[in-house]
């Protein structure tokens, strides 16, 4: 522990760790009575289900110590009467405040400090202390890290004096005294203190201890005196590490359940309400700010706000809708008009807390459980006929009666479900948005919407000629700007699409003009939270910008009378933007973001924050920041510079609230250069000579019949629909939360530029200040108005010119890396080597040297072998590569026993068997990615790991789309798709919402396949260690870092330059941190990305890493020439396009790659011998061997990479993997019954064994699958041959990647991921023989269900939760209704709905056929149009069809309600709608129209 | 939109058809037709837009040619000019004359991957031509004159190139050169049917337009020491090529009839600009009606056959003294030459030249390629008794040029030269020894191709402002 403390100050010293990189997610619940009576089985129940979510907590290391988890209850009142009387005092009947505290344990000084300043606080405000107490503890069931940070814990026992306040007020008061506390703790400089709860309402028992032993360290809760009429229950698991007690939950108001992606830009925007913020009900409004006080969780976070929200008079459903509220303004055909006016008034008082969240809170007068706008958390719940609401992460928490059971559901996407406290009374979804809709809707009426007011029209432009291409240069602007990023802008509308990864030096190694959004890295998602589809699941997002709000937060009944202003998306024409000047009158200030040439940058700076003051002192509502008037003489500042500058000065000088920021500016071209803008503050932006350089192409004719207006729209659509993927990364849906959330790390800007101009943003390893700065835009300046010339700088940024960006990969070196494996030369190849070396600075290693060292023999070196273990080639999918190279590498890998990866796409079978020769093309590694293209029981157990592709270099975040074209039938077969059929991945895996369901996949691939590794792949970013310590407590066994230079088939070309860092940040920060929580020794560590020869190894082992792969290289060894245009399957080298003509160019050969690898292997070996290295292990993580070096021009000298070589001290452990085994999970009950079922398969039993089942048991049937596979292969066993009966609630993944034959019966019901990956196998799921459920009104299984599945089929007999069937490709399925997103990206199969679906159903859906039984008429509001069609069956082959599957469904599960729709087909055939993707129509072997046209609603 | 672009995959390449061979050989005019319109788009439109583009990689003057073939590809020709001469003063010349096969042509990957090379020789002759033809092409209007001059010596490319590079700054320039007429090899050494010399008249005239002066017949060291025409102006730049002809040292080669291919060259282009040569007009220099032999395998010898082919000579014949596979000349040109009747006799070389007075026949050596040479290419060995005798009435030398001894011609000594006799100039600056001298082309990297000689001249503009803006700070510093 004491290293643990060293090793954490260390990293904390050199910005490599902080809390605030810390994510969570978790189990979570509410257990509630319905009739209003304080009971002791809520309390029992709630500590009996946090037993049942313990595989949603993570363990330590040390086995004991869980991430936290925690019970809020109601104040037990007579026990703690007994408690104080037995102390000798007096209880006069009044209410009963109780403080659970937690006190720095080992410091009996800070303990008395804190004792005597709570006395004195209480004291003060008119409190009588009745005593306190110290809270009897078990610490045995405690491990020893959460031992060691264990705090003193007490309850300070008091009343209130004054008799005449009620509840409520006491309530307030004890809030504000609260706060009071801690700060008077907190500037006393003591830390471990925090107060857990202070009320006389209800108190909080939490700690670090795992859930299952919380009533055994808490005796207390097994006192029967504890009642109460609500349990809010709680089970967390991070990725961090650093234990800390006071970050278990739950929390005073919520326990929360999931991520929120928008916290940097609440937490700055909850800064700027405290500016409007004042409120009666508190004694000084002083006392409660900062509301959300520094370091704290997410979660924490959130929970500051709402419970002040809570504080301040709004009921926990309001402030659930103004935290969390529902995505709306997309969705006004399903959506009540009055819940839209709502949301909408609601919009405008608060930015949404956005992300995957399920939360239970309580405010004291209900107690609520509600979902995030996405729905991307489950919550299910149960109502019993004896007076219980239960609800949380998992259906089966608590073993209920059957026959008690009123109803089971579920919460969709943005729902929440209320018990008012007082007479248990539960309000659904939409009874408690009617009721809030009739009290605030009226306040719609304020909200102006400006979009009608100004319509793009009369569009001009306002610089030509010369003064144009002056100010295009001196902004940046290249040829290659124009052509390849706005010319696609304008005529597609749309980002255009480049692929591989970027050589080119980060923004701050290059002797190029960079502009300054050059250096901002954009953040995203991985792990911890999902990315969102913004094209798919475009409804849940917005661009909704408005100009101020409403005011005070806390006081609803006194908002300001003025009108508040929105607009649908923050892009302005020049029409727009005049327009809104006008409309403002006078109320308008115009700030010229420019200097004389005379003048310097720091004083500029300094002037227009002085000017934005002014203004908004004098009441200006509206600062315009224009950088229009640069000219010969004025020089530009970076508007980025000036939206940063006067954004945290008004936010400093509170002001900030009170303007908004328009910005005219001539630096935002592509969808990054505005996502920084408004990332750092802007609220509108008009790029105005972007628009001019639209209309100097638009008078040259480029862009067809379009309109000068019509251009101007279609640019403004693709910067919006950039600006909501680069949202969409992190998972942000909406703008007014990534607004000024500086949600981006800069890789080169100086640290305390970051602190003055971009508070949020990290910078690792600090770079270039003002000063550097100013020299660069003096520079360009200079250039653009001194030059003579008549054309803009060439460019060469995304492709490579002469004269323009330096490339790592330049035509010279490819050559010679070609000729050096063509002639097995190393010779050649080291001169490769040695001019990779003498490049300009690229990559931040090109700064770094080894420490010099006596050399050794290189006999005593290890051998080439043992190094070429190491070596992966990637992971690029067949499909991406052709046949050809595909096998070709694999080959190559194989025979150098190195690991080649399938990639996302598949792998023929054909090659999981040796060929005559002896080779392999089978790949080692096989992954699995979020469309999980191929992935079969078959493919699974072909390989000795499995590789989880969480996000990849190139685009983080993002998913893609393989375009009809490349869908060869080859590549179809393997995809279990349809030739010609575009396919898509979506952004985010739909089964890893956070770390905890990664630890769920993890668990099901252990159980699918027993002996591979499962390694998980993450993309460098500023947190990545905390991700990396969280994915290794989840159980996986490699954990791969992947830089920001990683290539890829096609994406936007803003993602391959913007998003992710160098490997070289994020491999040492995920070796320092899982060395800091004792995880390095048991997960191998790999990298990759931009690796090429023996020296880049050596450096990355330094590093931490053992493992490396090297792909791009690869293919050039292949034959590759970096052509660049994989995504329009034209590669004149036949090495990635699936056209056979030019596949016939192909001239790799197996030979070549192993010589690659023989020679980068062969180098390694000669840089250890020079070095003094027997082997690679001596040297992996000693960043102690390495050094900075200085390497060219002066501005590098400002760059500290000092951070790369931090060590956290392993103490006993390696520095390296030392495991030969494969990290553990928990059995399941698999292990249990297979052994059992052998013997009745090997005797030719019939098996008839009923098993119970809990919702602990997961993945059930999967390692019996696996079993199966082994013994018969995938295809051999006869359909339903090896039946199995369950019994209860099935845990997760349910049945995953059964295997054909297999048959599970489950009576109960299931949780999510039923059939994941299903293989073949049938499942069949139906109620309980003693329910008195009907089937199609209730939930029967979870989230997710079918996701991946490639054959097989589920019967369930009831409604399943959100993305039904998501990404479908063979399985059958019939259910009885299912909620939002349902059949999204489905490529194959048959789905039967027998009842309502949720909104976007079908989004994405590309192949396969759904039906779905609309009694209520609102599947056609509900359907996503984008790529399927809908109709009454037409044809009698399809009714038939869909006959035929509801006779099994009825066969199988008994549905009387299905059984009623078959009694009565020829009628209710009607009530029918048949959905086919629109690709498909005419690929059909059985059309479903016979008319000749197709005129279907669509 | 669909991709105009990458259409290789579905288009042949296709040249600008090459006039019948004929035809051609019946006159001095160009042998390639222009490209039509529609043609050139279809052709530019085949380009792969490499991200590591091997074109210009591999051209001296690195041209953005992937960029402006897409521009020519949509039909943005006057852009596409704009591109093109932003990195080359006589893209027209470039286009016609470069040897593309081993150069931009030679490495495009669409090439190298066996799918045809992009045209790009014949689409950069095609863009700029159509700029001339829609006036484009504009005298430099210069606004900001600058007070201070430049004498450039030598009116051959690199010369040209730099005096255009000064002027568009606004400085002053002279150029000097001892022929009568501007263009140095482009107009009396590169025959018409590769480069016509309107071409070349029409850049000297656009010269002229925009204010450089041209002081032609001057010869320095006879009209002007060096020194005195530095003290004339701000900086010099020696830009004269290399003239003098290697010689063949072999009994016989003092027999009349053997000239130097300059020589020949020169004669036919100054007649057929219309002038009177003596030596032409009384038959000396003419080769109708006569065996030809040229000695050697440059673009030189190429430029000499195909003349005599052209004059309707009754024989030619080529001697090389390695294979088709190392020689130095451009491989369509030799191709050009061998469609219209040229004779090569492939490692051979001249024993002795033989006859009364004139030249009459030539004993010749065969050779065999042994090890490769310092230059990289196998060296020619002497295949022992293999000689055979050639009848030649004339006999052409294109052995390559060397340097004059320029110290000597132009009077100072101190201009320090090479071993092989080029000036000595700093590899950064191009400055000669002597400060404000400067030296580009030929002159410095020995006889090479015409767009390294237009790169050198540029860089030697760009080394020249630099010196006079250094200069012109030191002297604002002592004022």
């Amino acid at each position: 522990m004491k290293r643990y403390n060293k090793n954490l100050n260390i990293l904390k010293q050199n910005h490599i760790y902080s809390e605030s990189m810390e994510h969570d997610a978790c189990g979570v619940g509410l257990i509630a009575s319905t009739e209003g009576k304080k009971t002791r089985r809520v309390v029992e129940y709630g500590i009996q289900a946090l037993k049942a979510v313990w595989h949603r907590g993570a363990i330590d290391a040390d086995g004991k110590t869980g991430d936290g988890a925690g019970i809020h209850i109601e104040i037990p009142t007579s026990f703690f009467k007994e408690k104080i009387e037995n102390y000798g005092r007096q209880y006069d009947s009044g209410e009963i405040c109780v403080g659970m505290i937690f006190l720095p344990r080992n410091d009996y000084n800070s303990q008395e400090k804190c004792k005597t300043l709570i006395e004195t606080e209480l004291l003060k405000n008119n409190y009588n202390i009745y005593r306190w107490r110290q809270v009897p503890i078990n610490t045995s069931v405690l491990g020893p890290k959460a031992e060691l940070t264990r705090p003193e814990i007490v309850q300070v026992i008091f009343k209130s004096n004054d008799k005449s306040l009620n509840s409520k007020f006491l309530e307030r008061k004890l809030y504000e005294t609260r706060r009071k506390i801690e700060k008077r703790v907190s500037n006393n400089q003591i830390n471990g203190f925090y107060i857990c709860s202070l009320s006389s309402k209800s108190i909080i028992y939490k700690g670090m201890f795992l859930a299952e032993t919380l009533s055994d360290f808490y005796v207390d809760l097994q006192d029967e005196r504890f009642v109460s009429r609500y349990a809010i229950f709680h089970q967390r698991f991070s990725t961090n590490t650093a234990p800390s007690w006071d970050l278990a939950q739950p929390f005073r108001a919520i326990a929360h359940n999931g991520e929120i992606n928008t916290l940097k830009g609440n937490i700055n925007w909850m800064k700027i309400h405290e500016q409007e913020m004042f409120s009666s009900i508190f004694e000084d409004i002083e006392n409660i700010k900062p509301v959300i006080p520094s370091g704290n969780s997410d979660s924490a976070s959130l929970d500051n706000v709402f419970e002040l929200l809570n504080i301040s008079g709004k009921s926990a459903p309001l402030a659930k809708l103004m935290l969390i509220p529902d995505a709306w303004s997309k969705k006004s055909k399903i959506l009540p008009r009055d819940h839209q006016q709502l949301f909408n008034f609601l919009n405008s008082t608060m930015e949404p807390w956005d992300g995957p969240a399920a939360i239970a809170a309580t405010d004291n007068e209900w107690a609520i459980v509600a979902t995030d706008r996405n729905g991307l958390r489950p919550l299910r719940y149960t109502v019993t006929k004896d007076n219980l609401l239960f609800a949380g992460s998992e259906t089966g928490m608590i073993n209920l009666n059957e026959e008690k059971i009123v109803s089971k559901g579920r919460l969709g996407p943005g729902d929440i479900l209320g018990v008012r406290i007082e007479k248990g009374k539960v309000y659904t979804n939409k009874q408690i948005k009617n009721y809030l809709a009739k009290e605030y809707k009226n306040f719609n009426n304020q909200i102006i919407d400006l979009d009608k007011k100004f319509l793009i029209k009369d569009e001009k432009n306002i610089f030509e000629g010369v003064k144009l291409r002056q100010k295009q240069h001196c902004f940046g602007y290249s040829l290659e700007d124009l052509e390849l990023i706005l010319q696609p802008m304008v005529e597609d509308a749309k980002e255009a699409t480049g692929s591989m990864g970027d050589d080119t030096p980060l923004a701050v190694l290059s002797d190029k003009y960079r502009p300054l959004h050059h250096f901002f890295r954009q953040n995203f998602s991985q792990v911890t939270n999902p990315p969102i589809d913004s094209l798919r699941e475009n409804k849940v997002m917005s661009l909704k910008t408005r100009f101020g709000n409403l005011g005070n937060i806390l006081d609803f009944d006194n908002l300001t009378e003025k009108n508040i202003y929105v607009l649908e998306s923050p892009i302005l024409s020049n029409s727009q933007f005049e327009n809104l000047l006008s409309f403002f009158g006078d109320n308008y200030k115009v700030i010229n973001c420019t200097f004389t040439k005379e003048d310097n940058l720091e004083s500029s700076l300094n002037k227009i924050r002085k000017e934005a003051e002014i203004a908004a002192r004098q009441g200006i509502t509206q600062l315009v920041l224009s950088d229009k008037y640069v000219s010969e003489k004025n020089v530009a500042i970076p508007m980025i510079l000036c939206v940063g500058a006067i954004n945290t000065y008004l936010t400093n000088l509170e002001l900030r609230g009170y303007v908004s920021m328009n910005i005219q500016t001539g630096e935002a071209l592509d969808t990054h250069s505005f996502a920084t803008l408004i990332g750092v503050g802007a609220t509108t932006v008009n790029p105005y000579l972007a628009l001019d350089s639209i209309y100097q192409r638009f008078i040259k004719k480029l862009f067809g019949n379009y309109s000068f207006e019509e251009c101007v729209k279609r640019y403004i659509k693709s910067v919006n629909f950039g600006l909501l993927k680069i949202m969409s990364k992190m998972g942000i849906s909406v703008i007014s939360s990534y607004r000024g959330g500086c949600n981006f790390e800069t890789v080169g800007l100086s640290r305390t530029v970051v602190n003055e101009f971009f508070y949020g943003v990290i910078s690792k390893i600090s770079g270039i200040g003002l000063t550097g700065i100013e020299k660069k835009i003096r520079n360009i300046h200079k250039e653009a108005f001194q030059k003579s010339s008549n054309i803009l700088p060439i460019g060469g940024i995304y492709k490579y010119r002469k004269n323009g960006e330096t490339h790592q990969n330049e035509g010279k070196l490819i050559h010679l890396l070609q000729s050096a494996v063509t002639n097995n030369s190393y010779d050649l190849y080291k001169k490769y080597s040695k001019e990779n070396y003498e490049l300009p600075p690229i990559n931040l290693r090109d700064l770094i040297d080894f420490k010099k060292r006596t050399p050794i023999d290189i006999q005593n070196v290890e051998p080439v072998e043992d190094i070429l273990k190491r070596f992966g080639s990637g992971s690029m999918s067949h499909g991406a590569l052709s046949k050809e190279a595909h096998e070709t590498l694999a080959i190559g890998m194989n025979r150098i026993k190195g690991a080649s990866c399938s990639g996302e796409g598949g792998e023929d079978k054909n090659r999981f068997k040796l060929m005559s020769n002896g080779d392999s093309s089978n790949s080692r590694v096989k992954q699995i990615a979020s469309a999980r293209f191929g992935v079969t029981i078959n493919y699974l157990n072909n390989c000795n790991e499995i590789e989880i592709k969480i996000a990849q270099g190139a685009k983080p975040g993002e998913g893609g789309q393989l375009p009809g074209f490349k869908v060869t039938k080859e590549i179809a077969k393997l995809r279990h798709s349809t030739p010609g059929v575009s396919l898509i991945s979506p952004p985010p895996h739909h089964d890893i919402y956070s770390i905890e369901d990664l630890a769920q996949l993890i668990y099901d691939l252990k159980q699918i396949n027993p002996n591979a590794r499962i390694g998980v792949k993450l993309v460098a970013s500023s947190g990545v260690g905390t991700i990396a310590a969280g994915v290794a407590k989840a159980k996986a066994d490699v954990i791969l870092i992947s830089g920001h230079s990683g290539g890829t088939g096609a994406t936007p070309q803003t993602s391959v330059k913007y998003v992710g860092i160098p490997w070289e940040m994020g491999l040492t920060e995920a070796n320092q941190v899982l060395t800091l929580n004792n995880l390095r020794h048991s997960v191998t560590l790999r990298t990759d990305g931009g690796i090429k020869t023996g020296r880049d190894i050596v450096i990355a082992a330094m590093m931490g890493a053992e493992e490396f792969g090297v792909a791009t290289t690869a293919l050039v060894a292949m034959g590759c020439i970096m052509v660049r245009q994989c995504h329009s399957n034209t590669c004149p080298v036949g090495v990635c396009t699936q056209d056979e003509e030019l596949r016939k160019k192909f001239t790799g050969t197996p030979e070549k790659v192993v010589n690659l690898f023989n020679f980068i292997a062969e180098e390694v070996r000669e840089i250890l011998a020079k070095l003094g290295f027997n082997n690679l292990n001596q040297i992996i993580g000693r960043t102690d061997f390495l050094k900075q070096v200085s390497k060219g021009s002066s501005n590098l000298d400002d760059l500290d990479l000092n951070p790369l070589f931090v060590q956290a001290d392993p103490g006993e452990n390696k520095r390296y993997c030392e495991n030969s085994f494969i990290n553990e999970v928990p059995d399941t009950i698999d292990q249990k019954i297979w052994p059992e079922i052998k013997e009745l398969i090997e005797n030719n039993q019939e098996i008839r064994k009923e098993y119970k089942i809990e919702n602990t048991n997961r993945a059930v049937g999967t390692r019996i699958s696996h079993h199966l596979y082994n013994k018969y292969g995938d295809n051999h066993l006869e359909e339903n041959s090896i039946q199995l009966y369950f019994k209860g609630s099935a845990g997760q993944s349910f049945g995953a990647f059964g295997v054909k034959g297999l048959k599970l019966n489950l009576k109960g019901d299931a949780n999510d991921y039923v059939g994941k990956g299903l293989s073949g196998g049938t499942i069949v799921i139906k109620l309980r023989d003693e329910s008195n459920l009907t089937s199609n009104e209730n939930t029967i299984i979870g989230n997710t269900v079918l996701y991946g599945a490639t054959s097989g089929s589920l019967y369930a007999a009831g409604q399943a939760g959100e993305r039904f069937a998501v990404r479908n490709s063979g399985a059958k399925a019939v259910i009885e209704g299912c909620d939002s997103n349902g059949c999204e990206y489905m490529t194959g199969g048959n789905v039967v709905i027998l009842g309502e679906v949720g909104d976007n159903f079908a989004a994405g859906m590309t192949g396969g056929m759904a039906f779905v039984y609309d009694l209520s008429n609102k599947f056609e509001k509900k359907v996503n149009p984008e790529s399927v069609v809908w109709q009454r069956l037409e044809t009698e082959y399809w009714k038939s069809f869909l006959k035929d599957l509801i006779s099994i469904h009825v066969r199988e599960t008994n549905s009387s309600f299905a059984k009623k729709i078959l009694e009565n087909y020829e009628n209710e055939i009607t009530n029918f709608f048949q959905v086919c993707p629109k690709e498909m129509l005419d690929k059909l072997d059985n059309p479903i129209t016979l008319k000749k046209n197709l005129g279907i609603a669509s | 939109m669909p991709e105009k672009m990458l259409k290789f995959v579905d288009i042949d390449q296709q040249n600008p058809s090459k006039r019948d061979k004929i035809e051609r050989k019946a006159d001095f005019n160009e042998i390639y037709d222009e490209f039509i319109n529609e043609r050139a788009k279809e052709q530019s439109s085949r380009c792969s837009q490499c991200g590591v583009p091997f074109c210009q990689i591999h051209c001296p003057l690195s041209n953005n040619i992937p960029d402006w073939l897409k521009l020519t590809a949509e039909g943005r020709l006057q852009e596409a000019y704009q591109l093109s001469q932003s990195t080359n003063n006589m893209p027209e010349v470039c286009g016609r004359i470069c040897p593309q096969d081993r150069l931009c042509e030679g490495n495009c990957v669409i090439e190298q991957s066996g799918h045809g090379t992009i045209t790009i020789g014949s689409i950069e002759k095609y863009i700029t031509e159509t700029a001339w033809e829609n006036g484009w092409v504009k005298p430099i209007d210069v606004t900001n004159e600058i007070d201070k001059s430049i004498g450039i010596i030598g009116a051959g490319p690199a010369g040209l190139a730099c005096a255009e590079q000064l002027r568009k700054e606004g400085y002053q320039v002279t150029i000097y050169d001892r022929y009568d007429r501007s263009g140095g090899l482009l107009i009396y050494g590169i025959p018409n049917f590769k480069l016509e010399k309107f071409v070349v008249e029409r850049r000297t005239k656009l010269l002229k337009d925009s204010g450089v002066n041209f002081v032609l017949n001057f010869e320095v060291g006879k009209d002007s020491t060096l020194k005195e025409l530095k003290n004339k102006h701000d900086a010099i730049l020696i830009a004269t090529g290399v003239y003098k002809a290697r010689e063949v040292e072999l009994p016989g080669s003092s027999l009349d009839n053997i000239f130097p291919a300059m020589e020949f060259l020169t004669a036919s282009n100054k007649k057929g600009l219309g002038d009177k040569v003596e030596m032409f007009d009384n038959g000396t220099l003419n080769s109708e009606g006569k065996n030809v032999v040229i000695i050697g395998g440059g673009d030189t010898a190429m430029d000499c056959v195909r003349t005599s082919v052209r004059q309707k000579a009754k024989s030619v014949k080529c001697l090389y003294r390695r294979d088709k596979e190392n020689m130095p000349g451009s491989a369509r040109e030799v191709a050009n030459a061998e469609e219209e009747g040229v004779e090569f006799i492939w490692l051979s070389n001249p024993k002795e030249f033989k006859g009364s007075k004139k030249i009459e026949s030539l004993i010749v050596n065969k050779m065999k390629l042994g090890e490769p040479d310092d230059s990289g290419r196998r060296k020619p060995i002497i295949k022992e008794n293999s000689e055979f005798k050639i009848e030649a009435d004339i006999v052409i030398k294109a052995l390559g040029f060397d340097p004059e001894e320029l110290p000597k011609l132009f009077g100072e000594e101190k201009l320090q030269v090479t071993k092989w006799g080029t000036i000595k100039t700093d590899f950064d600056t191009m400055e000669t020894n002597i400060a404000g001298i400067f030296a580009a082309g030929d002159i410095i990297r020995g006889a090479s191709l015409v767009v390294w000689a237009i790169k050198d001249g540029r860089d030697a503009a760009e080394s020249i402002k630099k010196y006079l803006a250094l200069k012109e700070k030191q002297n604002q510093k002592v004022a």
